[in-house]
């Protein structure tokens, strides 16, 4: 996709959530025994939201700083992002100790394959520290999971 | 006289033992997030929002705004060194920073921005102290449409100065004005785009999702451009500047250092804006240009000035008028309310303690940032040899923990991660996210003095252009959207080729 088919596309999806906030502020009461109702401002905004979009759409600007990742780079951030997510989603069930040492272990090993030892040691000791910042220090609750701690 | 005798009574707060604990953390964990490439001060200062949790007011806040002006100190570090920007603020640094270090004068590159950052920052302060006062005495007499108007000009303004798009300033206050409105309107509490979640129902929080824009958005960032490891492996040396840099960046140091803070104050413009104008303006300025960008002393003692000098003139309006000017501000203001504190007009009287012992720690904090980077630079060089594959889990690690410390909930970080894709489609279309920031924090606070105007004047708009106060800000405001969309419209006018 070329930048400039880029940009409309962006616009588009502008619009369409400028749009998407009119219709839902539509559903909400113009008027209240206050004076104006709570879908004065969500409805003004989606009107501008939109036609900055159709703006955009109509007059695509390629940012020349902005760079489109190759398939490679894109792969690597979509990796990481759904080891997060699967970090997120094993905290509560594995406690913050065990679901933070893997994620930091595995963390580290997708971006430097080689030096296993190195990142396992490293990960388990930073998930240690930050549990005692964050559970000994701050006694911030954090999830116990199967340790119960 | 009174501002002294505050001033004193400020230095007796800031320099409790606790206070100056968190000081120190402040500046120490500012220069960290300043000197590493990629975590910025707005997600540096999100992410450690959870510190402050056990916390009174005055120390979150002392701590806060140390990492705030200690980012500003570390970011030249990377840039003169490395000719990657620690943060934003830093990136014109890169330019003759960098070219001196290539000469062999890293040191005296290193040298005077920590002494610009110190001598501006410390001027910075002063300026905050003198202008604070009568700026909060001004905002005593706003009412709804003053403070309706002030949100307005500050949202308008920063959507026309971030980023090299206008309109898509405008998409990203007007996208975070939408989020600002997630849960209950201020007046009637009738809920708003919901979807009948329970989580929704109070509102998104911000912690999530200035993390999620800036740090998580930077992280898949870095993971997609497969960063090679920058390291420095010379010794660095010789830290003290010479005579003749003194005598070439004096100039540059007071010009800097007014820009910085003039820029600062204005509500929309941060350190970073601060710094480019500084550097343009040295530019300009100088009896040689030519030299800009091949190793000038004074390109870098003008933005490192500016930059720290914005940091003191940025909490002007967000300590008087409860306003914050920038997205690092809007975050802290955010922390505040979570501590109770609701920053105005009326904290000059009602709590002194706070507004002098945040002051008086931002003199110290200079100081213990000068000893920081002077003496301890070789510290920071070392840092700047951690390998990224160690860094980056480490940093989504601290950011997952400190998202989910907000309310213990592990929803506020599956609202992080939505966010942080969202952060990163918006770096893809070169739209800016301090403005989402800035406008998620503002909107209650701009849709209740709206709400308030209106019921005044029984429903005409009329009561903005009747106030004088109202009427200047919201002309300007409105002035700001108008310039660049009359630009673009006598652009559109013109026949041109859309090159892809």
């Amino acid at each position: 996709m070329s930048p400039v088919v880029i940009a409309r596309v962006s616009g588009l999806v502008v619009a369409g959530l400028g749009v998407t906030a009119c219709i839902l502020a539509r559903r909400l009461p113009a008027q209240t025994g206050f004076g104006l109702g709570p879908a004065f401002l969500p409805f003004w905004t989606g009107i501008v939201l939109a036609a900055c979009g159709l703006w955009l759409c109509a007059r695509p600007t390629a940012d020349p700083e902005v760079s489109w990742p190759a398939s490679r780079g894109f792969a690597r951030a979509t990796s990481g992002f759904i080891l997060l997510l699967l970090y997120a989603l094993a905290l509560q069930p594995l406690g913050y100790l065990i679901g933070t040492a893997v994620f930091l272990v595995v963390g580290i090993l997708l971006l430097e394959p080689v030096r296993r030892a190195r990142a396992l040691v490293v990960g388990i000791a930073s998930a240690a520290f930050l549990f005692l910042i964050f559970r000994v220090w701050l006694r911030i609750p954090l999830p116990g999971g199967v340790l119960g701690w | 006289m009174e501002i002294i005798s505050a001033l004193l009574s400020g230095f007796s707060i800031a320099l409790q033992p606790v206070n100056l604990a968190y000081c120190f953390l402040g500046v120490l964990a500012g220069t960290l997030i300043g000197v590493l490439p990629g975590i910025g001060p707005v997600a540096g200062v999100a992410m450690l929002i959870p510190f402050s949790f056990g916390m009174n007011a005055t120390t979150a806040m002392i701590m806060m705004a140390g990492i705030y002006y200690g980012a500003m100190y570390g970011g030249s570090t990377t840039s003169i060194l490395v000719n990657l920007p620690g943060e934003s603020s830093s990136v014109v640094t890169c330019l003759d920073g960098h070219a001196l270090a290539r000469q062999g004068r890293a040191g005296a590159a290193l040298g005077m921005a920590a002494f610009a950052s110190f001598i501006a920052g410390t001027l910075g302060v002063i300026g905050l102290m003198l202008l604070a006062k009568p700026v909060a005495e001004l905002g005593l007499r706003f009412g709804p449409p003053e403070t309706f108007a002030l949100t307005f000009f500050a949202l308008t303004l920063v959507t026309g100065l971030v980023g090299a798009s206008p309109a898509k300033g405008i998409v990203a206050a007007a996208f975070g004005m939408l989020l600002g409105m997630v849960g209950p309107d201020p007046m009637s509490s009738q809920k708003r785009f919901t979807f009948g979640a329970l989580h929704l129902a109070d509102g998104l929080s911000f912690i999530s999702v200035s993390v999620g824009l800036f740090a998580v958005a930077e992280v898949l960032e870095s993971l997609e451009r497969d960063q090679r490891i920058v390291l420095y492996q010379e010794r660095v040396s010789n830290l003290l500047p010479t005579a003749k840099d003194w005598l070439d960046s004096r100039g540059a140091l007071w010009r800097g250092t007014t820009v910085g803070f003039l820029v600062g104050v204005l509500p929309g413009a941060g350190a970073t804006i601060a710094s480019m104008l500084a550097y343009a303006l040295e530019r300009r300025v100088s009896r040689h240009p030519e030299r800009f960008g091949h190793g000038a002393i004074e390109g870098v003692a003008a933005p490192e000035g500016a930059n720290n000098a914005a940091t003191a003139g940025a909490l002007v309006p967000l300590l008087t008028l409860g306003i914050p000017g920038s997205g690092t501000t809007a975050v802290m203001l955010g922390a505040l309310m979570i501590h109770g504190l609701r920053p105005g007009p009326l904290l000059f009287e009602q709590r002194p303690d706070f507004v002098w012992g945040v002051i008086a720690s931002m003199y110290v904090g200079n100081v213990l940032l000068l000893i920081l980077n002077l003496p301890l630079i070789g510290l920071w060089v070392r840092l700047l040899r951690i390998r990224p594959s160690m860094l980056i889990p480490l940093i989504m690690a601290f950011s997952v923990t400190g998202v989910f410390a907000v309310n213990n909930n592990v929803t506020e970080i599956l609202v992080m991660l939505v966010f942080g894709v969202v952060g990163y489609a918006m770096r893809k279309g070169g739209f800016p996210a301090a403005p989402v920031v800035l406008a998620l924090v503002l909107t209650p606070l701009m849709e209740t003095a709206l709400q308030q105007s209106l019921q005044m004047s029984h429903g005409s708009f009329a009561i903005f252009f009747t106030r004088p106060i109202a009427a200047t800000l919201v002309i300007i405001g409105l002035a700001s959207l108008a310039l660049p969309a009359l630009r673009g419209a006598a652009r559109w006018l013109r026949p041109t080729t859309v090159s892809g």
